[in-house]
């Protein structure tokens, strides 16, 4: 991927986390699909929408078909290189030795 | 007493699972539909063998002047039923990575340029000329769509450099677009000749310019995986099944009326169908996953 394993806290959060996901598999999706992939509320979404586009990690849309409005949100390149970060740091924590002093030192940790 | 680390990668390696539940998601997602294609496959399958039984004695070009009604339905449905296979009727709520701008140029290309030559059939010798220019205009705007479209993927990262440039874009050669106007313009003016060899030499031309289009994007030398994969599928919408029933008893009179002929284009017709649907679940399923290796595979080497 070519991007350094960088733990970020925004995205860790499990439901931003679960956003990042959907999104860096497509270009873009719609705010229904999203909320049904994560089964959550529409308040709770645009909670961690809000949360996530502040940080510039993701950009909203307004289209207006079928006399409806839909939202369309994709990550921005800030976000996409942000969210192969954070994987690249979880796959790190993972292949990891338990007894290796890098582990303890890797700065990879969510919690302190 | 549990270990930090222990904790660590178990935290680790629920959210790598989470990731992955939700890339299995949009697969589905993109994947989804799957009763679309037996469906079309066979309304495809029908009309193909209808238009090839039905072009019959008078031919094509004839039974349109004609507006021989069950024949133009017959076409209308075969039109219409490529529209599943080019358009986006499919509500996913995901658009696939790069998948939907393809798609939508390859619509635009089967509704403007398949339209050009009918109407060089159907009317007058003026008929032609407007059509003609149609085509021209039609070239002009995909070329640069096309364009677009590949100056946009070659300007993504990894092809940018160091230093921010793109060195990809220098090597992009654009066959001229009035040297493809001209030629499908002649291509379109001879098919509506009455003479047979004029005809089919314009009706190629025509069509080579089309396939030059395509040509085009090849010459970066870098194409993604996805764009050379649609390469292929849109030479076989144009050059396998649209048009082969209608193309092959027009300039084969000893093949009209044939229902071994005819049942070789449903044949035809179904496995394009098949294979378009197979290529198109591939390349959507390679995007959905196109954001980095598996997590799951990835943490575990």
């Amino acid at each position: 991927m070519g991007d350094h394993p960088t733990f970020d806290e925004l995205i860790h959060a499990p439901k931003r986390l679960r956003i990042c996901a959907v999104l860096a598999a497509a270009t873009a999706a719609e705010f229904a699909t999203l909320r049904d992939a994560l089964d959550v509320s529409d308040s709770v979404l645009s909670k961690h929408l809000t949360a996530l586009e502040s940080a510039n990690y993701i950009t909203t849309r307004r289209e207006l078909r079928n006399s409806r409005q839909r939202v369309w949100v994709s990550l921005t390149p800030t976000g996409r290189h942000a969210y192969a970060g954070h994987l690249q740091a979880l796959q790190q924590i993972m292949m990891l030795d338990p007894g290796d002093e890098t582990t303890r030192n890797a700065g990879l940790r969510s919690d302190p | 007493m549990v270990d930090p680390d222990d904790r660590q990668r178990a935290r680790a390696a629920a959210a790598l699972a989470d990731i992955e539940q939700q890339r299995l998601f949009v697969s589905q997602r993109l994947g989804g539909f799957s009763w679309l294609a037996p469906v079309v496959a066979v309304v495809l399958a029908l009309a193909a063998a209808s238009l090839a039984y039905r072009n019959g004695a008078h031919g094509y070009g004839e039974r349109m002047r004609q507006m021989d009604v069950r024949f133009v339905v017959v076409q209308v449905i075969y039109l219409a039923a490529f529209i599943p296979l080019v358009g986006t009727p499919v509500r996913t709520g995901v658009i696939p990575r790069e998948g939907r701008q393809s798609r939508r140029h390859v619509f635009a290309l089967c509704v403007v340029l398949l339209s050009v030559p009918q109407l060089a059939i159907l009317g007058p010798w003026w008929t032609a000329i407007v059509a003609g220019a149609g085509a021209g205009v039609a070239v002009v705007v995909l070329s640069r769509w096309r364009l677009a479209a590949i100056l946009r993927e070659a300007r993504r990262p990894p092809l940018v450099n160091d230093h921010g440039q793109h060195p990809v874009t220098d090597r992009i050669v654009s066959v001229p677009a009035v040297v493809l106007i001209a030629v499908m313009c002649a291509g379109v003016l001879a098919s509506a000749s009455p003479d047979r060899v004029l005809r089919a030499v314009g009706t190629l031309a025509y069509f080579l310019g089309i396939g030059s289009l395509f040509v085009v994007q090849q010459r970066i030398g870098v194409l993604p995986l996805e764009l050379r994969a649609g390469l292929v599928r849109k030479a076989l919408l144009f050059g396998v099944a649209l048009w082969i029933p209608v193309l092959l008893t027009t300039f084969f009179t000893s093949l009209r009326g044939n229902w071994w002929v005819a049942t070789c284009c449903a044949l035809a017709a179904v496995l394009t169908v098949t294979t378009i649907y197979r290529w198109q679940h591939n390349i959507l399923r390679h995007q959905a996953r196109a954001a980095g290796p598996t997590p799951l595979e990835g943490a575990h080497g």
